[in-house]
């Protein structure tokens, strides 16, 4: 095989293949055609051919799979490292990075593991609601902190009247996520909390991210307001909101 | 015809241009987001930063500010690993404008990627795959490099890669290759010592031999890393401290470059910020008097995965 486009599509094929790059190199095709790997990879004095490019299958799963680890790694602590790897095995073969950017590939591990936790089951079980929560959660973590923030704002607002943050993001949980995520993610997760309903809002003051919890009440005003069914920012909550940075 | 003196006018002119354009920077640290804090709070005395460029391009948070902040005190040169000059995808323009736009803000000194490719038919596999070294694929990258630089209205650099395996296509050596890539293009090198050296143990050569070979007027900056020897091949995972063996190629090759931007990486399992400036004046120590730094010979290694790229905030 010489042709550039050729080797390339079939290289991604055998070190993305989820059966390993042996069985990858006989179940990928180029053009109705397949190449074992000792025709395309030559060996060296101390490595097979085989194992030359199956370093770049383990590097390729071991890669990304480190790269959610460091995102949800309070997801990671709960459901202990062989649950976490499978799912996250599964996910990246169901969606593989299409972006130059490592930023967006966890964007939707949320909604995959809501898909597949909850698949076929008419009761989910309270463990698995959980888990859904804190990958929410870690994920609204990392979207904050990356995203738009009235940092910048600030110097070129030209009313008085305050304004909701771009930054901020409200979640609504089943569970109190944000008491004890920090628990998780330094390895000491004992057992899943009792359920309660939790409303947060994540709002960024700095560059740094904070959550908050909310009241029920108090929630569904600054959803309203968010939303722009309430036209300003009701006085009871004015003081409160712009020391949290809800507003600015 | 042109005269003599007009020749060695214009090769002032284009000499001049080169040290405007590369200028010698001293030696500097890969910016990580663990010491984004001790470097905004301490001002550390470091002669320059590098930065993963895809881990600022598109935040618009704590990132971003903190480059603002470091590109005010100190030279900054934006590092990327997502180009894929050697990919037979089409380029991504939408990637380079980004590239563009971050340049200016910090006043980049160059932008550099690896000779490489990261994926196909728009699989990004997030790793730097190695190319078949032939003709074909000289002429590809070549005409790639002269597009990306037209669009980046300067200079492309380029970084050879650390690889663990040579295709069956291959006619060209490595440093041919590059060679070559250099002669027929207007880009520059980024000469990863480690990368030599961890390539040089999976192929069989000579690590000097390579070094010797290539254009080394062409080299703008060197990086140096650590790496783990599995024995039968190295893995180049940048955990960890420069091995001897990288330090006295590093040695031999300044002898005969001169000086050159020199940056160290540290990717995995990342020390606190002192004894990574530690690391990199050893560079320095080598640089000024020529003397080797003491042989590290016990490490906490674990990692096994090359080239880790994720820089997700700690909650
Ligand atoms: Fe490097």
């Amino acid at each position: 095989m010489s042709d550039l486009k050729q080797i390339q599509e079939w290289m991604v094929g055998v070190i993305t293949h989820p059966k390993g790059a042996v069985i990858g190199a006989e179940e990928t095709s180029i053009n109705d055609q397949h190449w074992n790997i000792q025709s395309v990879v030559s060996p060296s004095d101390t490595l097979t051919s085989e194992q030359r490019i199956g370093i770049y299958h383990n590097g390729y799963f071991a890669r990304l799979i480190e790269c959610f680890k460091v995102e949800y790694r309070g997801l990671l602590n709960a459901l202990g490292e062989k649950l976490f790897q499978h799912f996250a095995w599964n996910f990246l073969l169901e969606h593989p990075s299409t972006s130059y950017t490592l930023n967006d590939l966890g964007k939707l591990f949320p909604s995959f593991l809501e898909s597949t936790l909850l698949e076929n089951e008419s009761a989910p079980e309270s463990w698995q609601l959980f888990i859904l929560d804190v990958a929410k959660f870690e994920r609204t973590f990392t979207e904050v902190y990356n995203g738009e923030g009235h940092e910048t704002l600030l110097d070129t607002k030209s009313s008085n009247q305050l304004q909701t943050s771009p930054a901020i993001v409200m979640l609504d949980l089943k569970f109190p996520v944000a008491e004890c995520i920090g628990h998780f993610r330094e390895d000491n997760f004992t057992s899943f909390p009792e359920p309660m309903i939790s409303h947060y809002v994540f709002t960024r003051q700095n560059y740094m991210v904070k959550v908050y919890r909310l009241e029920d009440s108090e929630y569904q005003i600054l959803l309203d307001w968010k939303s722009g069914v309430l036209d300003s920012c009701p006085d009871t909550f004015r003081q409160k909101w712009k020391a949290i940075g809800v507003g600015y | 015809m042109n005269s003599d003196a007009e020749v060695s006018a214009s090769h002032f002119l284009f000499e001049m241009e080169k040290e405007k354009a590369f200028p010698y920077l001293g030696f500097g640290l890969g910016l990580r987001s663990k010491h984004f804090q001790y470097i905004l709070n301490n001002k550390p005395e470091i002669d320059w930063f590098e930065i993963i460029s895809e881990n600022f391009i598109d935040s618009k948070g704590f990132p971003r500010y903190v480059i603002h902040q470091i590109a005010e005190r100190y030279p900054v040169v934006m590092h990327g690993v997502s180009m894929s000059i050697g990919s037979t995808d089409p380029i991504n323009f939408d990637y380079l404008k980004k590239l563009k736009v971050m340049e200016k803000e910090i006043n980049a000194q160059w932008i550099s990627d690896h000779l490489c490719w990261t994926g196909v038919l728009g699989k990004n596999t997030h790793d730097l795959l190695p190319l078949p070294l032939n003709e074909e694929t000289l002429k590809h990258v070549v005409e790639r490099i002269k597009v990306v630089s037209d669009f980046l209205e300067r200079p492309l650099v380029l970084e050879n890669p650390s690889s663990y395996l040579q295709f069956k296509s291959d006619t060209l050596t490595e440093w041919d290759f590059i060679r070559e890539m250099a002669n027929q293009s207007d880009c520059r090198l980024l000469l990863d010592l480690n990368n030599v050296y961890v390539s040089s143990f999976n192929h069989q050569f000579d690590p000097f031999e390579y070094v010797k070979a290539l254009p080394l007027e062409k080299v703008v900056q060197f990086h140096l890393a650590g790496h783990l020897n599995k024995g039968t091949h190295i893995i180049d995972t940048h955990d960890n401290h420069v091995v001897q063996a990288v330090w006295e190629l590093y040695q031999k090759t300044i002898q005969l470059t001169g000086p050159v931007s020199t940056l160290l990486e540290w990717d995995s399992n990342i020390p606190e910020f002192p004894e990574l400036k530690k690391e990199v004046l050893k560079a320095k120590a080598i640089f000024e008097n020529g003397k080797l730094p003491e042989e590290v010979l016990i490490s906490n290694n674990t990692e096994t995965v090359s080239n880790a790229l994720s820089t997700t905030p700690a909650i």
